[in-house]
């Protein structure tokens, strides 16, 4: 064996030095022999990949690589957001997320404050039964099944929060962080659970709970700083959150707010960081998970779409969610955000939702109050034609933070 | 003559969708089991496969026949990608919900035998070769190729000298390619 064939083998297994990578690449283009090595590493290493047991994959994989091919290569017309203003400069410093956070004991009623901490031990306890090595990830459902009656999960009903009415003041900091743990990922979380119970569940829905339960976890400890001190702690560390991890989450994916379910298409996803810590990260995905939410009740064809653009707004990440929808159920949506008409007294949860990202979105910017995050139109609802496109930006990373 | 694979992809360079899902059904099973071989979790290798996938498509041009056959090319990209992950996660262990992932595995063996029974192809002849390679070579190359330890590390950890890790890995490969059925797999 030649040395090129032993640098083609090293280059291939990811083991040489990045300076020697590019020597050895820029040799591929040069020199046929090098590029004969290469080829002859890439055939015998892949005779060793070619003798791992063999495992099969779900038919759900199947279906969701097939929609890469069937994904729309156009966008959709954004012309709307054209009056969007560049992001606001206010902030001396990126926002890095957890600003909402608030300690458990800031929660007057003492019901919700155990409610939060049960909650959160069941979702630690149900993350092994879902997880990618356990049995129900192989298709056995009857561990999960057995174990998911004694797991004190417990779910709000719909309209829990607007009919009884929240003691507290919604704006208040702990009070929104209450409504972010039970109003995000949650509800979808109680739809898979109910349907696993029923024995209606496919290994589709043990890999959506899982994603599902894994970013309730977080959201839930981006909003009660001493819910879990250590982990939350790791979270706060800097690690980069490509928009790719969304795609991958949300491609394919079943989404239900309480009952109304909806299937999620992604579109443009750009290829870049979207948030530099885990708490960003769960602060994002909670928005997202409210503009889903807000939508799932309203698609007229129980789908809707989620894109991630970074080329739309200078300086800013805008995530699209947009769905076929009545003029009616528009109508709705805008009365969510306070567009159309002035909101109630009787504040409901898609108020609730649309407050979420509201706040959190005013955190992001630095806005001196939320309802700018309107008024800036950094987030909105609006509709083209018989879509209805909610949005909300979010501050760009230009260079990623010093670890240190 | 340009493998079944090399077709398929250029077809797949035209936006061919069916072209697409035949690449799938032809090696996304191979692919699936590689990164499970290395990760031990369905949802991770899922990503992977899916994620390789989604970048075919996208650029289908990163991928030439110069590089070698295209089945070969895919499988060593999912290898080097499930071995990023490995690492990822095991940066990641002391969170504690990693660690039962990583070090456990209990339903490897049993999970998928009536599949296994299925695969009966050449396949399995390789992995019979390989099975037959001298344990020293088989560690070696397990070492280096699925766990994605460098030749250092190796070294170290069984008490060789770095050139006996590289020609060890190329014996291995060697004999690997002569147990090659004579049919193209």
């Amino acid at each position: 064996m030649t040395d090129l064939e032993q640098q083609a083998i090293d280059y291939s297994l990811g083991l040489l030095p990045r300076e020697d990578s590019k020597l050895f690449e820029a040799m591929m283009k040069e020199v046929p022999e090098a590029q004969q090595a290469y080829a002859k590493a890439q055939d015998e290493l892949s005779l060793i990949g070619l003798t791992s047991r063999p495992k099969e994959p779900s038919l759900d994989l199947r279906n969701r690589v097939l929609e890469i091919s069937e994904m729309p290569s156009t966008s959709p017309n954004l012309d709307f957001l054209q009056q969007v203003p560049p992001m606001p400069a206010t902030a001396t410093k990126r926002y890095n997320g957890g600003g909402g956070s608030v300690d458990l004991s800031d929660l007057a009623k003492i019901d919700y404050k155990d409610q939060v901490n049960r909650l959160y031990e069941g979702l630690l306890k149900l993350t092994p039964l879902v997880a990618g090595n356990s049995s129900a990830a192989d298709g056995n459902l009857t561990e999960l099944k057995s174990n998911l009656n004694s797991i004190s999960l417990v779910f709000p009903e719909q309209g829990a929060f607007s009919a009884n009415g929240i003691s507290e003041n919604p704006q208040q900091p702990p009070t929104q962080s209450l409504l972010r743990s039970y109003l995000t990922s949650l509800p979808s979380m109680g739809f898979f659970i109910e349907r696993i119970k029923a024995g209606k569940g496919t290994v589709g829905d043990i890999r959506r709970l899982f994603y599902l339960c894994r970013d309730q976890k977080k959201i839930m400890r981006a909003s009660f700083g001493d819910l879990d001190a250590a982990r939350l702690a790791e979270d706060e560390e800097l690690r980069l959150h490509s928009a790719g991890l969304l795609r991958t989450k949300w491609w394919g994916a079943e989404h239900s707010y309480f009952n109304d379910p909806g299937k999620v298409r992604c579109g443009h996803f750009f290829d870049g960081p979207v948030t530099e810590r885990c708490v960003e990260f769960a602060e994002y995905d909670s928005n997202l998970y409210c503009l889903a939410n807000l939508l799932a009740a309203h698609s007229s064809e129980g789908q809707f779409s989620i894109e991630i653009h970074k080329d739309v707004i200078p300086h800013g990440v805008l995530a699209l969610v947009a769905s076929e929808t009545s003029e009616t159920s528009h109508s709705s949506l805008l009365k969510a955000f306070g567009l159309e008409t002035p909101p109630n007294d009787k504040v409901e949860e898609v108020n609730y939702l649309v407050q979420l990202v509201m706040n959190s979105v005013c955190r992001a910017h630095a806005l001196e109050n939320p309802s700018e995050s309107l008024s800036r139109k950094l987030m909105g609802c609006d509709r083209r034609i018989n879509q209805s496109y909610l949005w909300f930006t979010w501050p760009e990373i230009t260079e990623p933070a010093d670890p240190s | 003559m340009a493998s079944e694979g090399e077709d398929l992809w250029k077809k797949i360079c035209n936006g061919d969708t069916q072209a697409f899902a035949s690449l799938y059904d032809a090696f996304g099973t191979a692919m699936f089991s590689l990164s499970m071989q290395i990760l031990h979790d369905r949802w991770d290798a899922e990503e992977i496969v899916q994620d390789t996938f989604a970048a075919l498509w996208k650029k289908p041009t990163s991928y030439s026949p110069k590089k070698g056959k295209l089945r070969s090319w895919l499988l060593v990209l999912v290898r080097n990608r499930s071995i990023d992950r490995y690492r990822s996660r095991k940066r990641r262990l002391d969170t504690g919900e990693l660690s039962v992932a990583l070090d456990t595995h209990p339903h490897e063996e049993a999970a998928d035998g009536a599949f296994m029974a299925s695969q009966e192809d050449d396949r399995a002849l390789l992995r019979q070769s390989f099975e037959k390679l001298p344990e020293s070579q088989k560690n070696v190359l397990e070492n280096s190729f699925f766990k994605g330890m460098a030749h250092s590390e190796i070294a170290s950890s069984m008490n060789l000298s770095l050139g006996t890790v590289k020609s060890r890995i190329r014996l291995g490969l060697q004999k690997m390619r002569r147990s090659l059925p004579t049919k193209e797999l």
